[in-house]
């Protein structure tokens, strides 16, 4: 099989503006994809990757002992800024998911084919991002052992959920988003694990890929049914993912402070998902190529397009902000002034204007070809971005609330070292789940890239 | 069970022209086996239709309202709560649960009807038996058509003449 896939790789001819993957046919794409599944390669790596990720992620499950044992007084929060790391961890987290589903369903339905190559591993992100974003507002629970409160079910108190709070719908939006991904992805992967069940020559992966794979066998009927539903779960998914980060955006501008009563928070918290979900794909997509030996497939054209959608997100994220800016200005209300000062000049300023350059200044570089198409500006800039959601979710919650109505109630947050355990330890358990996900299940679609494949060379 | 000849083309283009020279010779193409959907294919075959949206479509009404009417009736009849004078039936939110919980089992009973309209999950099927049978999840496109009583050599040599790489008996 090593031989296989040297000739696939001398097959593949270099890169071309007009062809987005560099091979010349579709066996080509089952042996680059399949290869570090099945063959017998030096995973020391991936090893290496797996020790530093399962330290974070006792890390991790230590910090989530500590606030469920003790109680959220080891948190920073304190009576003003009620919300805290798990809030803004929780809207980051749910944002990185956004991207996975809107790769897979959006670029679907507007025919972008380059998709093909980074939707799995991207709605891979999005199953793992949602899932540890569903764990935040637990652990932000003062009595999370009650969370299924949450869910109507006869009990003997005869008591019903409150359908009017936030709460409620952001346990709905998370439970349906997160089941709704496992059954896109999963659906998505049959395929492809019955194209494994085939090519693996060892008794246990056959019975382990040909379980998973549930007897798929490439009927033009199954196909044609498969297509369908599809394409329909595609459609039903762009309302759904835009929902959910809608409500996530509703959790703030149904309470009434200052900077968070504004109804341009739903659009906005979408396009925030999207750009730093996309972020997450870029740095994901390097390494995974990086990683699998995929150079042939993720090509330089698939990190151009994504740069584009980075540096449209950016100038949108500018806008939202000025209209945010403009909004707190034109109420003409004392506490929006006071917040929009406090904002720019404040405590948290050094970090507000950080948010500012890594969110709408640091793409503005893409629009330049030579920087969309340098790995090393590529990741640098997703990484800027990264880190600049991540403070503009924190600076939601700690200016507003460090800064509301009642200047007797203004205070300042001092995160605690359990803050960043647990906010540093998810990203550790990510990653751990990522490399578990990259070794089991084949990283890219081939299904579909063998389609595009076929396409592009019989054009 | 139906005794078919499967046979297997380099790609879909090749398949495609078979289909059409298999109905002109009078004989019955039953099914196609392919790496990835092929334009066309199915409606070549008159495999055409599947009820999976119209399972998608019942399976998210029946969610949708069936969480719009837990809302209502729990909210209003149940256990109806004065909370600072808001209306027992806020639909202006009652919308969002019914809305996420909808699609959610659109997807699931999509999923299901997929899966049940296909016969799956089936681990183990006689084409699995055929020699050869494993490269339609690769790079093989499998025709399989009926095979006729009278002259099957000839349904053979003329599937052999359109590019076929080879031809097995299976069972389907």
């Amino acid at each position: 099989m090593s031989r296989s896939l040297h000739d696939a790789t001398r097959n593949s001819f270099p890169e071309r503006a007009e062809r987005l993957t560099r091979v010349e046919s579709e066996a080509a794409v089952d042996v680059l994809v399949t290869a570090p599944l099945l063959d017998r390669r030096s995973w020391r790596r991936w090893w290496i990757g797996v020790a530093v990720a399962t330290l974070l992620t006792l890390v991790f499950v230590g910090a989530i002992a500590m606030i469920l044992g003790k109680g959220i007084g080891v948190l920073g929060n304190n009576t003003s800024i009620v919300w805290g790391y798990p809030i803004a961890n929780y809207v980051w987290w749910i944002g990185i998911g956004n991207a996975g589903t809107l790769i897979s369903s959006l670029l679907l339905l507007t025919h972008q084919r380059w998709r093909a190559a980074i939707n799995r591993f991207a709605e891979a992100m999005t199953l793992m991002a949602v899932a540890i974003a569903g764990l935040f507002p637990i652990l932000h629970m003062g009595r999370p052992e009650y969370f299924y409160w949450l869910a109507p079910y006869p009990n003997v108190m005869h008591l019903w959920p409150q359908w009017r709070s936030a709460l409620v719908w952001d346990f709905w939006a998370i439970l349906s988003y997160l089941l709704f991904s496992i059954v896109f992805w999963y659906t998505g992967l049959i395929p492809d694990l019955a194209t494994l069940r085939d090519r693996t020559l060892g008794r246990a992966g056959q019975l382990f890929y040909g379980a998973l794979s549930l007897g798929w066998r490439n009927s033009a009927r199954h196909w044609y049914a498969y297509e369908k539903y599809y394409k329909a779960m595609a459609a039903l998914a762009v309302p759904l993912v835009c929902s959910v980060h809608s409500i996530v955006g509703l959790d703030f501008a149904a309470g009434m402070m200052p900077g968070w009563q504004e109804p341009i928070f739903p659009p906005y918290f979408v396009v925030g998902a999207m750009f730093s979900g996309f972020a997450m794909v870029v740095v994901l997509a390097a390494l995974v190529r990086w990683g699998l030996k995929l150079e042939a497939l993720v090509t330089m054209n698939h990190f151009d397009a994504m740069a584009k959608l980075m540096v449209m997100g950016a100038t949108i994220m500018g806008l939202s902000y000025a209209a945010e800016w403009f909004s707190g200005w034109y109420s003409g209300r004392h506490a929006d002034h006071s917040l929009l000062a406090f904002e720019f000049v404040g405590h948290y300023a050094p970090m507000y204007w950080a948010m500012l350059f890594c969110n709408v200044m640091a793409c503005q570089i893409f629009w330049f070809r030579w920087a969309r198409r340098n790995m090393a500006v590529l990741i640098v800039v997703a990484i800027l971005v990264n880190i600049g959601m991540w403070l503009e979710r924190i600076l939601i919650v700690w200016n507003t609330l460090a800064h509301a109505y009642l200047p007797s109630m203004w205070s300042l947050f001092a995160p605690t070292i359990w803050d960043w355990a647990v906010t540093l330890g998810s990203l550790g358990f990510f990653a751990l789940m990522y490399l578990i996900f990259v070794r089991v299940f084949p990283a890219i679609s081939m299904h579909e890239v063998k389609q595009l494949v076929h396409e592009e060379v019989a054009a | 069970m139906t005794r078919v000849l499967l046979a297997c083309f380099p790609h879909p283009e090749a398949l495609m022209i078979a289909v059409r020279r298999v109905k002109e010779e009078g004989a019955v193409p039953v099914d196609a086996f392919t790496p990835h959907p092929v334009d066309g294919l199915a409606e070549a075959l008159g495999a055409a239709r599947t009820p999976v949206r119209k399972w998608m479509l019942a399976g998210g009404l029946l969610g949708g309202f069936g969480a719009y009417f837990t809302e209502w009736f729990s909210a209003v009849i149940d256990l109806p709560i004065n909370a600072g004078g808001r209306p027992l039936h806020s639909w202006e939110v009652f919308y969002l649960f019914p809305f996420e919980f909808g699609v959610l089992m659109a997807g699931i009973v999509g999923a299901a009807a997929l899966l049940a309209t296909s016969g799956l999950p089936r681990l183990n099927h006689p084409l699995f038996d055929v020699q050869g049978f494993e490269r339609s999840s690769q790079d093989g496109f499998i025709l399989a058509v009926e095979q006729p009583e009278r002259h099957p050599e000839r349904l053979r040599d003329m599937l052999l003449a359109s590019e076929a790489l080879w031809v097995r008996e299976g069972k389907t």
